[in-house]
């Protein structure tokens, strides 16, 4: 069993949290962008759209919702780097 | 950067580690706020980055996550640890923890003989990065291909004072309770 005490005293880390303010997210660096998730929900909806002559109104729900969380997280990555477009080397 | 010895902050013990795809898909299914931009597979950057680290909270598991795709680049002014993507588990945010990662990455770097840190964040983070002292620039020689993202720099003065805040929370009870 430990017999020392943890330092309670308050560390420069919490100093630094405190000075910095609350975070907007819990993502803190993301030097590389990925490919537009537009990109992606073009090809989901391309599914969408060869599904849908299927008798299937579960599945075209399903495809349907996806194609719309994509659309929502795209928004939200460009609306954080409006000009991003393109990944680059180095 | 030790392995052996936790860190202690507050009231827990924490361990950096190689991650692995298993951790990375623990991270995948981190409950995030919609406000979150994130958009990647953790499991795919761990797989296919050069390196990835996590921290590790005993008995709760990852913490945080970094990975460097390409380890060291080679800019003008000499040789960067390039820091891709680094994710907090959201429910630990508002601690100072995340300073915390941040001064292990810098652990990392100057392991690696870096003379800096490069990264990318969306500028909403710039009080967090010029807290931790760094500065608000890229290094010449690295492309910024998304204007709408904030370049930093870590010299490596500010990477040695961050290693010294780290070291200060290296838990020695373990080692004290071995002898």
């Amino acid at each position: 069993m430990s017999t020392s005490i943890r330092k309670k005293t308050k560390s420069a880390f919490d100093q630094m949290a405190e000075k910095a303010g609350p975070l907007p997210t819990a993502v803190l660096a993301q030097t590389y962008l990925e490919r537009p998730i537009s990109t992606q929900a073009e090809g989901v909806a391309r599914a969408l759209l060869g599904e849908l002559s299927a008798d299937d109104d579960d599945r075209r729900a399903r495809l349907a919702r996806a194609v719309e969380q994509l659309v929502v997280a795209d928004r939200k990555m460009h609306e954080a780097a409006p000009s991003a477009k393109r990944r680059s080397h180095g | 950067m030790p392995r052996d010895t936790p860190y202690g902050y507050g009231d827990q013990l924490y361990r950096v580690e190689e991650a692995s795809t298993d951790i990375g898909r623990e991270a995948d299914v981190w409950v995030r706020p919609e406000s979150d931009v994130h958009s990647w597979s953790w499991a795919k950057k761990v797989h296919r980055s050069r390196e990835a680290w996590v921290l590790m909270e005993d008995s709760q598991g990852p913490v945080a996550l970094w990975t460097s795709e390409k380890g060291l680049i080679t800019l003008v002014e000499g040789q960067f640890y390039r820091l891709d993507h680094i994710e907090l588990r959201p429910d630990r945010r508002g601690s100072g923890l995340g300073f915390l990662v941040l001064a292990l990455i810098a652990c990392r770097a100057l392991e690696l003989n870096a003379i800096g840190v490069v990264l990318r964040c969306i500028p909403a983070l710039r009080a967090f990065y010029e807290t931790a002292g760094g500065e608000a620039r890229t290094p010449k020689g690295w492309n910024v291909p998304y204007p709408g993202m904030l370049a930093f720099t870590f010299p490596e003065a500010v990477l040695r004072s961050l290693k010294a805040t780290a070291d200060e929370h290296l838990d020695q009870e373990e080692d004290q309770e071995r002898v």
